[in-house]
């Protein structure tokens, strides 16, 4: 962030299957005052599969007034799944609003126990559950590209 | 390891180095010449990219009538060769960018640098997509966006199990500008 009142959204959602690996690395960089930056980055992991989110947020002296957030969030379908998570800060200035965050979790049984119990099969309510864990996501994005996505039978 | 992942480590490659800024001069761009992006209502981008052939005519001519593009502007851009892509001042611009890997074992590679100037706003699209097994790819990017200029950014890796994928993004915010950046890694999907 070089200039004052920048203004960033970065999203990521990662689906990882079989023996994938996905290493991600972000560094939000404030040298300007009055700047914001905002990371959702979500992992959707099955089988084998391992993730890695290792993310800092790095304020200058100078950048005062800083608005930054950085948050990963994981899904874990298998219990042979593995995700690390390793968010950070380093802040010089004495005048932000900073903060980070990472969840990792499964589907959650009683939202899951819900769909059942509405008549909708067990496989078609996971595709629900983790088609909402989506959504944050894919919600900001032109609405052809997200159809097609929604297409996939992954989500 | 895959075989052309043997062939290419970026952490060996004086080229094709990610652990840092230096590979992504802006100058090194800059000598090669830029292509202009102005009022397009939408724009392609496509070709020949890497070290492998991968014109696949059924590919290259896929309609983008889906992407709202009631018109098309093709921009062929060489084989290896760093791109610079402009959108000047005060205008509008919007490129969707498929890149086919379409051999097993090949290298597929690229740098780019996207620049938005000031009051400009540029939509880009690129989707990756590799359907061999044992391919690799690795792209740079950076994107300057500048003083109340406006970038929507989202890349779409779309990639056989085992392939692998390298991306190295770089952005820089100036004054008053507003930047949206979404990644999907859909995986084997």
């Amino acid at each position: 962030m070089k200039g004052r009142g920048a203004d960033v959204k970065l999203g990521s959602l990662s689906i990882a299957k079989g023996a994938q690996e996905i290493d991600q690395r972000t560094l939000q960089i404030h040298e300007a005052p009055n700047a914001k930056s905002d990371l959702l980055f979500k992992n959707i992991l099955s089988d084998n599969a391992r993730t890695i989110f290792s993310g800092m947020i790095r304020v200058a002296s100078g950048a005062q007034k800083t608005d930054a957030y950085q948050k990963n969030c994981n899904l874990l379908l298998s219990d042979d799944a593995l995700a690390n998570s390793l968010p950070g800060l380093e802040i010089e200035a004495d005048d932000v609003r900073c903060s980070h965050g990472a969840t990792c979790g499964k589907l959650d049984l009683e939202e899951l126990f819900y769909l059942r119990s509405r008549g909708i099969p067990e496989a078609e309510a996971k595709q629900m559950l983790v088609g909402g864990f989506c959504q944050e996501i894919l919600a900001g994005l032109q609405e052809n590209l997200r159809a097609e996505i929604d297409k996939r039978p992954t989500l | 390891m895959t075989p052309s992942f043997e062939k290419f480590i970026p952490t060996k490659s004086e080229a094709w180095r990610f652990s840092g800024f230096k590979g992504l001069d802006l100058s090194l761009y800059k000598e090669k010449g830029s292509t202009s992006v102005k009022n397009s209502k939408g724009m392609l981008v496509q070709g020949d990219f890497g070290d492998d052939p991968i014109g696949m005519p059924d590919a290259l001519a896929l309609p983008f009538r889906d992407f709202g593009s009631a018109e098309v502007e093709k921009l062929t851009f060489e084989k290896n060769r760093f791109w610079h892509i402009k959108t000047p001042q005060a205008t509008r611009g919007e490129i969707y960018c498929r890149h086919h890997h379409l051999r097993d074992t090949s290298l597929l590679k690229f740098r780019a640098l996207i620049e938005v100037e000031p009051d400009a706003t540029l939509n880009y699209v690129g989707k990756l997509k590799t359907t061999k097994q044992g391919s690799c790819s690795a792209t740079a990017s950076r994107m300057v966006v500048a003083a109340g200029a406006a970038l929507d950014f989202v890349l779409i890796n779309d990639l056989s199990s085992d392939a692998i994928n390298f991306n190295f993004i770089e952005i820089e915010a100036q004054e008053n500008s507003k930047i949206n950046l979404t990644i999907l890694n859909l995986g084997s999907a």
